[in-house]
């Protein structure tokens, strides 16, 4: 080890300013959530410090907004088919990319797509949805989210560290194509598979722009575009119950994010 | 080929066919009607729809809040991160914190906008700082992590060969460990390049479609275009943004390798 240490107090300034900062919004909205009853937009902080301890804005939430409840069922009805198919397409499609030579104009290509942004695509998308007849339906939502090619360009760089001779040898020793994607690469990018579950599931909780561009009546917007409708002041409530699922999700399995993240290699 | 290759390609095949589908061929359609003056019947029309596209006030201010706001904020972002790396020893606690910290980006949108919309005085007053606030605090934690992580990886030995030949730590870490950090900036570069667009979703829960003038952006412009079903204009614009962020980050990336050529 190299002795360049900063000094303690240095160190713990440090630390306390990034945890209060990083904490400061999920404290404040936990706070705000177990007040009575807020106005829409909250004026000031004073309710913070009021002493209204309450569990209404919850009790609306679950037992008077069927908003709420239809909503939360149209996120999953939403996001659980697309990160279904995200994996199916993208293991295959790593697989299809690490086991062919000529592949690297195909990952430079899938590279160069992550890089638009949503909002870019959204009339290629149109143009594709209407020559299927699929707008305003879910499956619009889906088919645009489970191809991103973000998502096979990751696991394309999880895989590309599998050793060609493993996959070569069983090849030898008379395994199918099949059989090589099924038992031997799946179980090793497994830790690679469940990161991108995690990041592709957050990122479908929360998506916006593909059902307000797709899904034209609001009674199919998930959850997170209805954040703006929760009036009554039990958005407080509602974004800490929206939270959870991921907060928990992640506290959990979320140690090997960062590998996952830049790609094995990187 | 050899049948074997063939059947491994047919891996890629769905994938292959739906990248198609939706965005490749799609993107080409755009690019052809961007120069006519119709869409969906072929008319030429030239440079028409970029002529009047770059007249437009509403396009030239989102085109420039999105280049100037994500330069800002990235560039602010970077260099936090990189203080908060030379500050911080990596010890298995920094560690820990800073993968508690990095999970906020993984938060739904709704959490940190329902925080904000509790200052008026910031997302009324001052909706740039308001919007970097929101920037920083869903991505500075896994900046850090990122960066951090990277920097633990670096053979010891350099910083000990440093600290013999009497460098100080400042000058140790901008001379050594932030070349060995460069190609993980160029990455989260484009990776904060992404998440950057991706604040749409804090624009619309906060201001719903039409944003304030200070951060009314580049996506802001697509939607409402998009919801006015005006789609020449938009292909026109697509290709604009298109063409520029693929210039940015390939500018990025030529950025770094003269410094691996020295």
């Amino acid at each position: 080890m190299n002795s360049y240490k900063s000094p303690k107090a240095v160190q713990l300034l440090t630390a306390a300013i990034l945890c209060l900062f990083i904490l400061t919004p999920v404290v404040m909205a936990a706070g705000l959530s177990l007040k009575s009853t807020l106005p829409v937009r909250q004026e000031n902080l004073a309710a913070f410090i009021e002493n209204n301890f309450s569990l209404r804005q919850y009790q609306n939430i679950m037992f008077h907004n069927p908003v709420y409840w239809k909503a939360l069922w149209n996120t999953l009805w939403l996001a659980l088919p697309s990160v279904l198919l995200t994996v199916i397409f993208s293991t295959l499609a790593a697989y299809g990319l690490i086991s062919s030579r000529a592949s690297h104009p195909l990952v430079l290509g899938y590279m160069m797509l992550a890089l638009l942004p949503a909002q870019v695509l959204l009339v290629p998308n149109f143009v594709a949805l209407s020559g299927l007849h699929l707008t305003g339906s879910r499956l619009a939502v889906i088919l645009t989210c489970c191809f991103n090619p973000y998502y096979v360009y990751f696991v394309y760089r999880f895989s590309s560290g599998l050793p060609a001779e493993t996959l070569e040898a069983a090849r030898m020793e008379g395994a199918g194509e099949v059989q090589v994607y099924r038992h031997i690469v799946l179980p090793q990018i497994a830790p690679g598979i469940l990161t991108l579950v995690l990041i592709a599931g957050a990122d479908l909780w929360n998506m916006v722009e593909q059902p307000l561009a797709f899904l034209q009546s609001p009674g199919k917007f998930p959850l997170a575009m209805l954040f703006r409708e929760l009036e009554g002041g039990i958005q407080y409530a509602g974004s800490i119950l929206f939270s959870l699922p991921m907060a928990v999700l992640f506290l959990c399995c979320g140690q090997d994010l960062v590998q996952g993240l830049e790609g094995k290699d990187a | 080929m050899k049948p074997a290759s063939v059947k491994r390609l047919g891996f890629l095949l769905p994938s292959l066919v739906g990248t198609l589908g939706f965005f490749l061929v799609p993107l080409c359609y755009c690019l052809i009607f961007s120069m006519s003056a119709t869409f969906g019947r072929f008319t030429f029309a030239g440079v028409q729809n970029f002529v009047s596209l770059f007249g437009s006030h509403t396009f030239l201010l989102a085109l420039k809040n999105t280049f100037l706001l994500m330069f800002v904020y990235i560039a602010a972002l970077l260099l936090l991160s990189l203080a908060v790396d030379y500050l911080l020893d990596n010890t298995k606690a920094v560690m820990g914190m800073l993968t508690v910290s990095a999970v906020v980006m993984f938060l739904p949108s709704a959490l940190v906008v329902s925080c904000i919309s509790a200052f008026p005085v910031l997302y009324e007053g001052m909706p740039r700082l308001g919007f970097f606030l929101m920037f920083l605090w869903k991505h500075l934690g896994i900046n850090c992590l990122i960066l951090k992580t990277a920097s633990a990886q670096m053979d010891p030995g350099w910083l000990e060969a440093a600290q013999l030949d009497g460098a100080g730590k400042f000058r140790a870490f901008c001379q050594i460990e932030f070349f060995h950090l460069l190609p993980h900036l160029k990455f989260l570069f484009i990776f904060d390049t992404i998440c950057f667009f991706k604040m749409f979703r804090e624009s619309y829960l906060l201001y719903g479609l039409y944003p304030p003038e200070p951060v009314y952006m580049i996506q802001n412009f697509f939607f409402n275009n998009f919801q006015n079903a005006n789609y020449q204009r938009l292909s026109s614009g697509a290709v604009i943004t298109v063409a520029l962020l693929f210039a940015v980050n390939l500018l990025v990336y030529k950025a770094g390798e003269k410094h691996e050529l020295l």
